[in-house]
């Protein structure tokens, strides 16, 4: 069996902006294709690997994890070669501020806020990526505008099975997917079981709606990080790191099916898997698409426990991914 | 009361009082199987909550017709529990904690289990802190030990309004979740009532989920799955007050309401005004410009588009424990839709459209 480190460092290293997915895409292409039967990538950039079910009217399940992530678009080079950006995703400018950061074409700088912006007053338009060029002409040879950056990536270890970096958010989701593509491959199931890697879910979860329009799933499950309410000045939320993987029961963009998370929860039981009941007041995720497309699905989510999440420091456990394998595998295993 | 109002009246109660708080739907499905079934040739559930009770006109080839009215309500989950029985919340939908505060509610865990929302007495505020607390800060006191609670009441249980109801005077009702299930009672009732052989088509009374936590609503779902030619939207509306803007309310007591809108198909609105006037259907025209703020402007858009009227039902205190509505205006939403789903003229002109390119 592959590490879920190994791989999630292998991930992480990989920038992948939201609308320009090609390197990550390819990536998990190769990763996937041993376990699945069929992958394919459709006209919005999703990657959609399928392991055929014994059955043809068997259960048709999808599960699925975002491969993109949070990022900056250059909008405009000044006369000294400093770049001016905008927002892909929900970046919080206080926690993206001094941050190295790399565009697609591997293009190295610093995301730095004006001079003297106060913390409360920090927002894009304050933010601007120095490269280290004396002025526009240099800055020219190296991006234009248009060009995608992101906050440089990368994963590492800190105390016991902690371990911080970016972007967790979502590629842990990623490498849990392809952990159970992998215990799941010699195993025969009734129903199709779809693996989709999404595109674009951090401007609005835009991959996931045709995808789970064209697979028309009977049951899906989302796996995405969520925030915890175990640090200083968090909101109250029963949900914290180490605890074991959290059992979405809703969030800002739905409300999920009760029998799947009724469901989940009893099989965590059963198998002894740690498990938390999620409630996430601000955010949402893929689960929300998949429920609501075509006929609509029986919606689900799985999430890691995650602390500072779009951030360069983003933190999870190792156990809450392993138990998130371990529920996800005994899920698809359930469905009949 | 007016004894042709009561059967109505108590069945827009009955429907009323279910459980169904967002994603909690399907709890109250054998309660609704129950008091609307008989009506119905078939009643089917899918994926998203959404519930579809058919009647059948018996004719190969009829149009199909879909009335729409949501049946998820707004309410709480279970957040937190801390010591001493209290309850922390997360709010489902448009609740405002000016309501909240010292409401009685029902927790739903694995019993009901009675509780009341804490508010700070006025003796123990100073002046400067008149603000009201976000939902999320507020408590349920339950009574109960933490350890007991716990068994009884997993993390996410709904939390929904008590149901309690009263009659006013001139032919009123006061309670919870007349939005939406006063229009669901009412459609049902209406296409209960009807003999299949008057229908103009086959209808489908789609009682919808999320439409008060999602954009889009269960609705374009389960508008997706059963296809319809045409479709009618019904949810309730603003009423009247004094001290509240006019311009974007309706008279309570003087009908139901009919939105023009960009979310709307305005051939058919204006063949729904037209079948109100000729039937004496006290009715008022409302303008809701680019969206009608109902699964209207969803299921207008699904699939290759549906034609969509959306006609309301006047409200006072929506999103509270205290809706008021008019069993006047209830009775002219019934006759128009009977009137609706029996309209053969309607039916010719919006069923069999071309098949769009594909």
């Amino acid at each position: 069996m592959t590490n879920l480190y190994t791989t999630l460092q292998k991930l992480c290293a990989c920038p992948s902006v939201s609308g320009r997915e090609e390197r990550i895409r390819e990536m998990l292409r190769e990763m996937i294709a041993p376990f699945c039967d069929e992958v394919s990538v459709d006209n919005l950039g999703n990657l959609i690997a399928k392991k055929k079910g014994a059955k043809a009217d068997g259960t048709k399940i999808m599960l699925c994890a975002h491969m993109d992530e949070i990022g900056f678009l250059v909008t405009f080079i000044e006369k000294n070669g400093l770049l001016r950006v905008a927002p892909i995703g929900g970046i919080k400018s206080v926690s993206a501020a001094f941050t190295e950061v790399i565009s697609e074409r591997g293009v190295a700088g610093v995301l730095v806020p004006n001079t003297k912006t106060k913390p409360e007053d920090l927002s894009t338009d304050k933010l601007y990526i120095d490269l280290g060029v004396k002025d526009q002409k240099s800055a020219e040879r190296k991006v234009s505008v248009g060009d995608f950056f992101v906050l440089r990536g990368g994963v590492r270890r800190l105390a016991g099975r902690r371990i911080c970096g970016r972007p967790i958010d979502d590629r842990i989701g990623c490498a849990v997917l392809l952990s159970v593509a992998e215990r799941l491959s010699r195993t025969s199931l009734d129903g199709d079981v779809y693996y989709v890697f999404s595109a674009q879910e951090e401007v609005g979860g835009r991959g996931a709606l045709p995808a789970a329009f064209a697979i028309r799933p009977d049951v899906s499950l989302c796996v995405d990080v969520t925030g915890t309410g175990d640090t200083p000045g968090a909101d109250a939320m029963a949900c914290s790191l180490g605890e074991g993987v959290a059992v979405k029961i809703k969030d800002s963009s739905l409300i999920c099916h009760e029998e799947v998370v009724f469901e989940l929860c009893r099989l965590a039981e059963e198998n002894k898997i740690p498990y938390q009941r999620e409630i996430l007041l601000h955010g949402g995720t893929d689960a929300s698409q998949m429920q609501l497309a075509g006929s609509g699905s029986r919606a689900g989510a799985l999430s890691i426990p995650c602390r500072y999440i779009h951030s360069a420091v983003e933190l999870c456990e190792l156990g809450d991914a392993e138990a998130c394998v371990a529920l996800a595998e005994q899920f698809v295993l359930s469905i009949k | 009361m007016n004894n042709s109002y009561e059967s109505l009246a108590q069945e827009i109660v009955a429907l009323s009082s279910v459980m169904s708080v967002s994603g909690y739907e399907a709890r109250g499905m054998d309660e609704i199987c129950r008091l609307l079934g008989k009506g119905f040739d078939r009643v089917e559930t899918d994926a998203v909550g959404n519930c579809f009770l058919w009647k059948y006109c018996g004719r190969d080839g009829a149009p199909k017709i879909l009335v729409d009215t949501h049946f998820d309500e707004i309410g709480m989950l279970v957040r937190e529990i801390l010591t001493d029985g209290f309850v922390r919340l997360v709010p489902i939908g448009g609740l405002s904690p000016s309501v909240l505060q010292a409401a009685d509610v029902i927790l739903y865990g694995k019993e009901a289990i009675r509780g009341v929302i804490v508010s700070t007495p006025p003796h123990l505020r100073s002046a400067d802190e008149n603000r009201l607390p976000d939902c999320e800060e507020l408590l349920v006191d339950t009574g109960y030990p933490k350890e007991e609670l716990e068994a009884l009441l997993p993390i996410g249980s709904p939390v929904g309004f008590a149901p309690v109801y009263r009659e006013l005077l001139s032919g009123r009702l006061a309670g919870k979740s007349f939005d939406n299930k006063a229009c669901a009672a009412i459609a049902a009732h209406a296409i209960s009532s009807v003999p299949k052989e008057k229908l103009a088509g086959d209808v489908v009374l789609m009682l919808s989920s999320y439409e008060e936590t999602s954009r889009l609503g269960g609705a374009s779902a389960g508008a997706f799955s059963c296809t319809p030619d045409y479709a009618m939207v019904i949810d309730v509306n603003l009423a009247t007050v004094p001290d509240v803007p006019k311009v974007e309310t309706v008279p309570l007591g003087g009908g139901l309401s009919i939105s023009v809108s960009a979310a709307t198909d305005l051939n058919l609105t204006r063949a729904v005004q037209a079948l109100c006037k000729a039937r004496g259907i006290a009715h008022t025209m409302i303008a809701a410009a680019s969206s009608t703020g109902t699964n209207a402007t969803s299921i207008q858009l699904v699939d290759g588009g549906i034609p969509t009227v959306d006609i309301g039902l006047p409200l006072r205190n929506m999103h509270t424990y205290n809706e008021v509505i008019d069993l006047s205006d209830a009775e002219a939403l019934c006759s128009l839709v009977e009137a609706f789903v029996c309209d053969r003229e309607i039916a010719d002109r919006f069923c069999g459209r071309e098949e769009l390119p594909r």
